[in-house]
């Protein structure tokens, strides 16, 4: 199989009848961690989504390992994407919910459930129906999903949202042991946020072309 | 297996939700039940008029109570995310879809089953025609799981859904209505019934080998 390597040529990324992102060009291999950064409103989530595979580019490409990918399963079990919405159930209980996406995922599987929740500092609450948790809490749950999958590549969309001071280490620990470890980090935040690794940023507001 | 995996995963956390959930799960039941009884007090206990309308109550009742619990089908999934996570995981979708029918046909289609002999009862309904309209219900049950399921996965998300897929899913189900009611119509007059039975085992090999797919590029295009 290639080497991991996201490549993105000249995307143009498109809302409605509004163009977010006009050629957007870069590239990530092993032990990358770029920011989509810009101000609300600059499209980071949509961009996400778009090299997630979630929504369909207007124009412009996504290659993973050589290969273009085109629809939501393209990247399989290689992408680890967490949205703004944390995917739990209310009715269940954190562990259930994991389990639920562990029958799904073609990814393979690093740890337990439990062990993927203790490593958010999630243990507690493992057993508590979603409904019952702040959104912090949710959001520790979703996150579990990175430590409970073992997946070269994550796109993470605002994840420092909502999270206190000890969860925001944990989770830049977290990334920075991924990058460490050869992964691709890729997160849309307009936060700043520690990280040993060199950081790529890249200013969605600058990619736009001026009408 | 994975695919084994797949499938009991997403029927189990369906009925694991609608066990939490019970409320949700039992109004349509509850609806069911309230319409059938609702039309021995609007035509009066004539016997032998109830239990000519009786089949097509039974009928009516049913697709209507199921297509009040498909649009439950898939919103929360939409509305927390798990939907994103499902079209990405790679799981394969028809696969998916599948299962969900037949949790829909688990939490819908056989309790309706369960409740029409008594309610049968009260239309003066019995003997070979109450078999008749069990067996056609039987049928008719999973292709409307079937069928919804695909409707539901199209309409997801959009202001105004619940509406929307009953005023599509409706049509869809006349087929199924007129088989299913005439199958009865002609056990009462002590007539053959193969044919509509035959007819509906046909729309529901249909279904099973279509909507699975068409559920799944109906998500597709919803999270696209």
């Amino acid at each position: 199989m290639a080497a991991s390597r996201l490549e993105v040529r000249a995307l143009v990324v498109e809302r409605g009848q509004h163009t977010l992102v006009d050629g957007l060009d870069f590239e990530a291999s092993a032990g990358a961690l770029v920011q989509l950064a810009g101000p609300n409103g600059s499209g980071k989530t949509s961009v996400l989504r778009t090299l997630a595979g979630l929504s369909v580019p207007a124009a412009g490409a996504i290659v993973w390992r050589g290969q273009r990918v085109t629809g939501a399963a393209g990247f399989a079990g290689e992408l680890n994407f967490i949205g703004h919405l944390p995917a739990l159930s209310a009715e269940l209980d954190a562990c259930e919910n994991l389990a639920f996406q562990v029958s799904l995922s073609c990814a393979p599987r690093a740890c337990s459930v439990e062990q993927a929740l203790a490593s958010l500092g999630a243990a507690r609450i493992a057993h508590r129906p979603v409904r019952q948790l702040s959104a912090g809490q949710r959001q520790r749950i979703a996150l579990a999903r990175l430590v409970l999958f073992d997946s070269p590549l994550w796109m993470l969309d605002e994840p420092f949202t909502a999270l206190d001071v000890a969860a925001r280490r944990l989770l830049e620990t977290i990334i920075d042991a991924h990058v460490s470890a050869g992964g691709i980090v890729i997160i849309a935040t307009h936060q700043e946020f520690a990280s040993a690794h060199r950081l790529v940023r890249i200013d969605l507001s600058r990619t736009r072309r001026c009408a | 297996m994975r695919l084994t995996g797949v499938f009991r995963g997403v029927v189990g956390r369906e009925l694991r939700k609608a066990m939490r959930n019970q409320s949700e799960a039992l109004y349509p039941l509850i609806f069911f039940v309230l319409a059938v009884i609702l039309y021995p007090f609007a035509l009066g206990p004539d016997p032998a008029l109830l239990a000519r309308v009786a089949a097509g109550v039974v009928w009516v009742a049913a697709l209507l109570a199921a297509s009040l619990s498909l649009d439950s089908l898939f919103r929360g999934d939409y509305a927390d995310g798990t939907l994103e996570l499902v079209v990405l995981s790679g799981a394969p979708l028809p696969l998916v879809a599948l299962a969900k029918a037949a949790a829909h046909w688990l939490l819908s289609g056989l309790p309706i089953l369960v409740l029409t002999p008594p309610l049968a009862l009260a239309l003066e309904l019995d003997g070979a025609m109450l078999v008749t309209l069990l067996a056609s219900l039987a049928l008719g049950s999973v292709s409307m799981s079937l069928i919804g399921t695909a409707v539901s996965a199209l309409t997801v998300g959009l202001r105004g859904g619940g509406m929307l897929l009953a005023m599509l899913i409706l049509p869809l189900y006349i087929p199924l209505l007129i088989f299913g009611a005439s199958a009865t119509a002609n056990a009462a007059l002590g007539l053959d019934v193969a044919a509509e039975l035959y007819f509906l085992a046909g729309l529901l090999v249909l279904a099973l080998t279509l909507t699975p797919w068409a559920t799944a590029a109906a998500l597709e295009i919803r999270m696209g």
